[in-house]
């Protein structure tokens, strides 16, 4: 009885320095004084349990510090903060492409930054860091698993998770599920086959290894014409997904397959891209795995974070996980063992013939990219895409930023076994809002369409002050009344809202903590 | 079948041997030949020299092309293009020892100097980087439709807004097929009128103002008077905001167009020359 209070104490002494190392029980938490994993806690929700600031109080909340990341030279991949930071005792961690840095959580002062002597591979963005008692880790996109001290940066040691010369590179914030760090890995250039592995925090030796696509006789092999084409599928694991400590399952989403625009030579399901999958964390074994986009031939990729619900089903509790997917469509499982409940549209799609038996949509293949074009809606970039989105238990909603939008898919590699993309995209239109999700139906409860044209895709966070931020394409970050969708605050950084905000509690003071652009930006109440 | 490829390895090893002796013809070519432009976003290893790609080709076609595909895609033999081997090679380091050894079931080449065989790698690597370069993807033939039925689609939805005769006068001419298309669907970008520009009318304080618009988000408008000069104004209660959107129709079309219909619009703007 006395061990809690004892492990309560520390933390609370703890919380008063900074730079001290992560209790892994605060990773099983809800997120209050520390930020400690990619969603805040395992179940994806990002949703804060702080409610100082309100949907009353948050008119007086008001910019308390910003920082600019401090590449030492040009950014790579644009510069923008699409990591989601971690608060931990006091101090953020965060990453863009080759870089990582702390700062000060109090002021934005920066305490230190590591750079990465890249070799190469596409500098697109990274999601951010994973914490592992005094030890921080993140992906290049050369594919190093880097650890480093998260007290001054200095590096513990990097290993190679995957091979730039075949064309990967890694986007991922790794994930921390007892000692295992999980890291996935991307690259869609040149049809590699996607896995995902856990590696020793100590070592970064691997524990285990699972292919995304299966290889020959085994489970899943029968949705591929061929070897060549199993093994050449693609279904990357850009993301980092979510965690039930009661079932010992790990959700991710993984990616589409490959050739991206071209299925001519890859016939069938292709399982187990497009997919939400459950692993056991200790073996890396599949368990179950539901089928977002059977067939993907357009860049549907469903690594959009699988959102654990406790729910009330026909009046009954139930172990749910959400998503909304790229492909357009909302999901709602029984996280137990994948079986369907919900597959709604949250936007208007033209590429799906209905459902099949197990709730999976049926593709169209009239819609499949021709030679001469097709219309296509979504775009390759989604109904929603990577930006993380929120559930809040106090309003039963799902949000998330929806893009309705319309593009030509051209083929413009006809031969019967085509690679890399295979073709070709014009975008034409589009249009951004945020949505409220009825989680038990996937109907819109409530929608704000952001003004005028232009796509985007904004990270969500719901908080108990019955508040959702989130972003629009004019670099507003917004500030909602949660449960009636009205705009109750907003701010214009200097850049667009590019990752998922956080919130947490220091000194008494919540603080809600925004990338922007190239920057980072922290709010607080004024009074 | 073991006797086919037997065969078939025997007339390879035979080709081989033309392809090595027209090597010294092709290393003749101009050392100047620029390199192809490459994405730098997703390009990042060395683009081989076009002159190393031309000879590499002239080599790899007749020597391994039958196996591996003229163009690296393979064929009996395993594609070059995202072989593993292939892409982890640089200059010929890796594939280079496959090639003078050979493998089983396939036949080795002992006579390729080191320099053709960088050629050779230069050639795939080429092949690699198109394959991954896919800004550089090319479109295909997309005027597949049908000009009466166009022409009949165009009378019944767009002929209230445009006329061949007047705004659409040349069109066909103006645009590739496939820019064209896209155009149908919602016109931005390259070409499109100052007619088909919003235009805002904000009254505020009793007062109304109407221009082009230049900004609006949930909280502030911006328009451009006929003077050029820019009010803004911030949105609330009192502020009436109306936009006028000559555009609409299109959004309106976007959402009952099917894939024919687009097609045969296009056959019919493409006469418009």
């Amino acid at each position: 009885m006395n061990i809690p209070r004892l492990i309560s104490a520390c933390l609370c002494l703890s919380a008063f320095s900074w730079g001290q190392g992560l209790d892994p029980k605060k990773l099983l938490q809800p997120p209050t004084d520390t930020w400690p994993s990619y969603n805040g806690d395992y179940s994806g929700r990002r949703f804060s349990t702080l409610k100082q600031i309100n949907s009353t109080s948050v008119g007086n909340m008001t910019l308390a510090w910003t920082y600019r990341m401090n590449f030492g030279g040009p950014a790579p991949g644009g510069g923008t903060m699409k990591a989601t930071p971690l608060m931990v005792n006091g101090v953020l961690y965060f990453s863009a492409p080759d870089h990582a840095w702390a700062v000060d959580a109090r002021t934005g002062r920066q305490l230190w930054h590591y750079e990465w002597k890249s070799k190469g591979g596409i500098h697109i963005g990274s999601r951010g860091v994973a914490i592992y008692r005094d030890w921080l880790y993140f992906e290049t996109p050369d594919n190093y698993l880097i650890c480093l001290n998260a007290k001054d940066g200095t590096e513990r040691w990097h290993t190679e998770i995957g091979d730039v010369r075949l064309e990967y590179f890694s986007t991922p914030a790794p994930m921390v599920i007892g000692n295992h760090i999980i890291v996935g890995t991307g690259g869609d250039s040149l049809d590699v086959p996607g896995y995902l592995e856990a590696r020793d925090p100590e070592t970064g030796k691997v524990q285990w290894h699972w292919n995304t696509t299966p290889r020959p006789g085994e489970p899943g092999a029968e949705t591929w014409p061929n070897k060549d084409a199993m093994e050449h599928g693609g279904g990357m694991t850009w993301l980092p997904g979510t965690y039930d400590p009661e079932l010992n399952l790990y959700y991710l989403g993984t990616g589409n397959p490959n050739p991206v625009w071209g299925g001519q030579g890859r016939k069938g399901d292709n399982l187990y891209t497009c997919s939400i999958v459950a692993l056991n964390p200790d073996t890396g074994k599949m368990v179950w795995y539901f089928q977002a986009s059977p067939h993907d031939t357009h860049d549907w990729d469903a690594i959009q974070t699988p959102v654990l619900i406790d729910g009330m089903i026909d009046g009954k509790p139930r172990k749910l996980v959400a998503q909304a997917s790229r492909n357009g469509y909302y999901f709602l499982l029984d996280r137990t063992n994948g079986k369907q409940i919900v597959s709604e549209p949250f936007i208007k799609l033209n590429w799906s013939k209905g459902l099949d038996k197990k709730g999976q949509p049926i593709p169209d293949p009239e819609k499949d990219p021709k030679p001469e074009g097709i219309l296509s809606m979504p775009a390759a970039s989604g109904g929603t895409n990577w930006a993380p989105p929120s559930f809040s238990p106090q309003t039963g909603l799902f949000y998330v930023s929806g893009t309705e939008n319309y593009s030509l898919l051209f083929l413009t590699d006809t031969d019967e076994k085509p690679e890399g993309f295979a073709g070709k995209e014009t975008n034409l239109w589009s249009k951004t809002s945020v949505k409220a999700l009825d989680y038990k139906t996937g109907k819109v409860k409530w929608m704000h369409e952001f003004p005028g044209l232009g796509g985007g895709n904004f990270g969500v966070l719901s908080t108990a002050g019955n508040l959702v931020f989130t972003g629009d394409q004019f670099n507003n970050f917004i500030a909602f009344d949660a449960a009636a969708g009205t705009i109750l605050w907003h701010s214009r950084l200097g850049g667009a809202v590019a990752n998922g905000p956080i919130s947490y509690e220091l000194d008494g003071k919540q603080y809600v903590v925004v990338g922007g652009g190239d920057s980072i930006y922290a709010f607080a109440l004024n009074r | 079948m073991q006797r086919l490829q037997f065969l078939r390895l025997g007339w390879l090893a035979i080709t081989a041997l033309p392809g090595f002796v027209l090597a010294p013809a092709q290393a003749q070519a101009p050392a100047t030949v620029k390199a192809p432009q490459r994405s730098p976003f997703l390009i990042s290893r060395p683009v081989p020299d076009q002159a190393s790609i031309d000879r590499g080709r002239a080599l790899y076609v007749p020597t391994c092309g039958f196996c591996h595909g003229t163009n690296a895609t393979g064929a009996e033999g395993p594609d070059l293009v995202r072989s593993f081997v292939a892409l982890r090679d640089e200059g010929g380091n890796e594939i280079g020892p496959v090639i003078k050894a050979g493998r089983p079931g396939m036949p080795a080449f002992p006579q390729l100097t080191d320099d053709q065989i960088r050629d050779i790698a230069a050639f795939l690597r080429n092949r690699q980087q198109d394959a991954i370069d896919r800004n550089a993807y090319q479109i295909k033939n997309v005027n597949t439709g049908n000009i009466e039925k166009g022409k009949a689609y165009f009378a019944a939805h767009c002929a209230a807004c445009h006329s061949p005769e007047k705004d659409l006068k040349g069109i066909g001419g103006k645009y590739e097929d496939a820019v064209l298309l896209g155009k149908i669907v919602y016109p931005t970008g390259r070409g499109v009128t100052p007619a088909a520009r919003r235009t805002v009318t904000v009254t505020a304080n009793g007062k109304a103002i109407s221009g082009r618009l230049e900004y609006l988000d949930d909280f502030e408008v911006g328009l451009k008077d006929s003077t050029g000069e820019y009010h803004a104004f911030q949105r609330g209660p009192t502020v009436k905001v109306a936009v006028k959107d000559p555009l609409a129709g299109h959004e309106k079309l976007m959402k009952i167009f099917n894939d024919a219909d687009l097609h045969d619009v296009l056959a019919y703007l493409v006469t418009m020359k």
